[in-house]
């Protein structure tokens, strides 16, 4: 059992012949293989039902009006503020500083929240005030169909990754992920920085093509 | 109380459980060695098998004569081919090559683990509630009848509103999990935990079979699990999505898309631990190296690879444009290349080998000989123009079962007979063995043979009632499954009476031929596998004649 | 052999920090995609952005021209699929590479990352609804 992974993770280590990584990290790459393939059916089953003729999708910008792909856009930056800040968290700690580290865990995970905050608010603005004026109009109703499932799942998402990094920081508080342990956040971090790269897929296939 | 005397992973880990049979149970039933798990896997699947078998059964009763035999509900008899094929395929095939792949892999690799035991714990642990959910319905006398493809619009509230078909849709979701946690479990394990000396091309060709099947389940089995989210929501929030709903903008095709992307290649994820597992037997018993090795190692890559874009090959039917068709028309008879390459290969193995015809090489070759058949009407449906007349005929049911009970089931076998010395360090009885390969080989085929006629006479698929035409040939179909299922009962009663009664086995029993590290072990292997890291002299895997340097059984020094 | 360097010399060598990116690169990266997210914004919506300068900025006449033509503005559709779906792997492919840090991963577990990508996009070629001479 190599070192690194002792007090978080159980279990053996790598062999004579490895490919020079942590289990734990083909285990999270290979675990991403599996989550991109179900967003791939989803967003595939997506890109079917919208472009099929006569489908009468309606242009993201109708749909969500200025404000809201501003809002949507907003968001977006602070994923991606919240997947650089996971960047520092690992920087700090290899370089042996855990406060820091910490600080940054912190403004990651407040990055997921603010995310999460924000969804939830505009997902209540359009079922109260939107989709059903465009129902009315007509539009195929697939469109706020995939919408929630897509967004939805991927929020889905998010909020995994935010337990999963609160995790972490306990671990962290508790001293049971010090600086030595930096297998353990480097995964943590493929976590969030896949769930930031989907949102990136997401975000343009949904809101803005 | 009597002491519990076993020997290897099999002795009790405690002081207290050598007394107590409980604690016993319970060690086995928390353990974390991949080799428990690995039985656990194949006692359950073995459960299921014979479920699945029994489904089977009342299937063909009712089918002997036409006109109402069993069942005089026909939407019982409905529900059945679907609930068949569901325990055949995620409670049976697969969990079986999971558990034989959870024994065998880590000791093939010099492995003392797995490299997530807990997860593979908790991978099996997710199967039993998995089954207890997927048939439900039979509880609560709920049976969806949409067959196992749970095609929309009959998947949908308005025609099969039951809550049985909840319940199977998500069991089926609950399955994908299991299957998906195994699959990162073995990647992690071959690509990172192989003892010294052991590179990827010295690998075993069963352990590579397992690592290109982890592949198939990661890649296929979420795109099932986002078309059955889509059918879920579609069930239970009727008027909200319409995905697979045209009145709502919606596309029914695609879900079959959807399915069979993950289908199609999960009849690989059902064949190619098969593969590998024909690929140690027949070199085992041929007393030669596998010929051909790395091509046979590349050709599992290929079959995967173009595993996924043939899906289309189900739905000629559906009115796809011809052009996208033919595509996959063409794809799918390339699959044909490589398999021949397999076939060929095994052959080439046998060729000029001092065979010795025990019961896991009567499997092999029995499998090799009806695969070829299974393989051959695979291609004749591959045909756009051909399909179209064959389509959800007899004929598909012919062909699937060749490639799988002749294909799988056989393999298994093969796999399980050459295995169980190892596994349980007991013999089983050679002579029971036998009686119980030539039933399978000869009633599988009195079962399935015919039935590659009534498809091209059309008979349809499912259905519960039949042209009065048909009746002498499903009198020998039905015969012939009541037989072969009665032949399994063999096979299980020679493994359970063997496990106490047998001989015991040695460490290397197939005459001192096996040359995996598996066989370098002791019989049953210790509960950490190998008492120090052992190390793998490697084998010259290119193909060279006897009297040269590393030809037969000589290795690089 | 990250995790073996990462025992002794996690303060210096980290396996993949052997290109010393992790030190210098990352705030480049994270700039990069906030640029790249407001092309992608701008491409399929410029009036989002006449809206955007109409609410913060006073109107005076050249800003109010500038506006104007924003609103006006339209990209060609065709562009506009094209370019979003080019940004948008772009943007993916900067995150992986250097967020996920493939660019110092070992050349398997870079295969095993581009896997998902090759399968979704023969999934989603193979269902899409191509429009052909036979019809759908």
């Amino acid at each position: 059992m190599s070192a690194q992974d002792g007090s978080v993770m159980e279990g053996p280590g790598p062999g004579e012949e490895s490919l020079g990584v942590t289990n734990g990290k083909i285990g999270m790459w290979t675990f991403l293989v599996m989550d991109a393939m179900t967003f791939a059916g989803i967003l595939a089953g997506y890109a079917r039902l919208r472009w099929t003729p006569d489908s009468m999708w309606p242009f993201p910008i109708d749909a969500f009006g200025v404000i809201g792909i501003q809002l949507t856009a907003l968001n977006t930056f602070i994923l991606i503020c919240s997947s650089v800040a996971m960047v520092h968290v690992l920087a700090e700690q290899m370089r042996g500083n855990m406060d820091r580290a910490e600080k940054w865990l912190m403004a990651t995970i407040g990055g997921g929240l603010i995310f999460l905050g924000i969804q939830a608010f505009e997902w209540t603005h359009l079922i109260i005030d939107k989709f059903h004026l465009l129902m009315d109009a007509g539009y195929n109703q697939n469109f706020p169909a995939t919408f929630y499932l897509l967004t939805g799942f991927h929020g889905m998402h998010v909020a995994v990754g935010v337990i999963y990094n609160t995790i972490i920081l306990m671990a962290i508080r508790r001293g049971r992920v010090t600086k030595d342990h930096t297998s353990t956040v480097e995964i943590a971090g493929l976590y969030w920085h896949f769930v930031d790269l989907i949102w990136i897929l997401v975000f343009t296939f949904v809101y803005l093509i | 109380m009597t002491e519990i005397k076993a020997k290897g992973y099999l002795s009790p880990l405690t002081e207290e459980a050598k007394t107590n049979k409980w604690l016993y149970l319970k060690e086995w039933l928390c353990t974390t060695d991949a080799k428990r798990i690995g039985v656990l896997y194949l006692a359950f699947s073995a459960v299921m098998g014979l479920f699945g078998g029994i489904l089977s059964i009342l299937i063909r009763i009712e089918l002997a004569h036409h006109g109402p035999v069993l069942f005089a509900d026909p939407s019982l008899y409905n529900a059945l081919p679907g609930f068949h094929a569901t325990a055949m395929i995620f409670f049976f095939i697969i969990p079986a090559f999971t558990g034989a792949g959870n024994f065998v892999v880590p000791i093939q690799i010099g492995a003392p683990d797995m490299a997530f035991p807990r997860l593979n714990l908790a991978a099996f642990w997710i199967l039993p509630p998995a089954a207890l959910v997927t048939f439900f319905g039979f509880f609560i006398n709920s049976l969806p009848e949409f067959g196992w493809t749970g095609y929309p619009p009959l998947s949908n509230n308005v025609y099969s509103g039951m809550l049985g078909a909840d319940f199977w849709v998500l069991g089926l979701v609950l399955v994908g999990v299991s299957s998906t946690m195994a699959a990162v479990n073995f990647l992690a394990t071959i690509f990172n935990m192989r003892c010294k000396g052991m590179k990827l091309f010295q690998l075993p060709l069963f352990t590579w079979s397992i690592i290109v099947t982890s592949f198939l389940i990661l890649a296929a089995t979420p795109v099932l699990t986002s078309a059955l989210l889509m059918l879920t929501f579609e069930r239970m929030f009727p008027g909200v999505f319409h995905f697979f709903n045209p009145a709502g903008g919606g596309d029914p095709v695609l879900y079959q898309h959807l399915f069979w992307f993950y289908s199609h290649p999960a009849v690989y994820i059902m064949i190619l631990p098969g593969f590998g597992i024909i690929s140690s037997v027949v070199q085992t018993f041929s007393r030669k190296h596998i010929f051909g090795y790395v091509l046979m190692a590349w050709s599992m890559m290929a079959i995967a690879v173009l595993g996924f874009v043939v899906w289309a090959h189900h739905m000629y039917t559906t009115g796809i444009a011809l052009e996208v068709r033919v595509g996959f028309m063409f794809l799918t008879m390339l699959i044909a290349v490589p398999t021949g390459i397999k076939i060929f290969s095994w052959m080439a193995t046998m060729w000029g080998g001092s065979l010795k015809f025990d019961t896991p090489m009567l499997f092999a070759i029995g499998f090799i000989a009806m695969f070829t058949l299974g393989g051959l009407s695979g291609v004749v449906l591959a045909s756009v123009s051909v399909d179209i007349q064959l389509h959800d005929t007899y004929y598909v049911v012919a062909h699937i079962h060749y490639v799988l009970v002749a294909g799988s089931m056989l393999t298994l076998f093969a796999g399980l007979y050459y295995w169980y010395p190892k596994v349980s360090g007991k013999m089983y009885n050679e002579f029971w063995g036998r009686v119980h390969f030539w039933l399978t080989a000869i009633f599988l085929n009195v079962t399935f043979f015919l039935q590659h006629w009534m498809g091209v006479a059309g008979m349809p698929r499912r259905y519960y009632d039949y042209d009065p035409q048909f009746e002498w040939a499903n009198m020998i179909s039905s015969g012939g499954a009541v037989v072969l299922f009665l032949a399994q009962l063999i096979f299980v009663a020679n493994l359970v009476w063997s496990w106490k009664y047998g001989e015991d086995a040695e460490d290397n029993h197939w005459y001192g031929d096996g040359i995996h590290l598996e066989w370098m072990v002791p019989s049953p292997p210790d509960h950490h596998n190998f008492p120090e890291p052992p190390e793998w002299k490697p084998i010259i895997r290119q193909h060279v004649s006897a009297d040269q340097p590393g030809g037969l059984w000589h290795r690089q020094q | 052999m990250a995790s073996q360097d990462a025992e002794n010399h996690y303060e210096t060598g980290w396996g993949w920090a052997k290109i010393d990116w992790v030190y210098n690169e990352y705030m480049w990266i994270w700039v990069w995609l906030a640029v790249l997210t407001v092309v992608e914004v701008f491409i399929p919506e410029p009036e989002i952005f006449g809206a955007l300068f109409e609410m913060i900025l006073p109107a005076v006449g050249p800003v109010e021209s500038l506006t104007t033509w924003l609103y006006e503005l339209e990209f060609n559709r065709t562009f506009v699929v094209v370019s979003l779906i080019v940004l948008a792997l772009v943007k993916t492919w900067l995150v992986a590479w250097y967020y996920m840090h493939l660019i110092s991963e070992k050349p398997s577990i870079i295969l095993v990352a581009c896997a998902p990508f090759v399968f979704s996009v023969f999934l989603t070629v193979g269902i899409f609804p191509w429009q052909t001479t036979f019809g759908i």
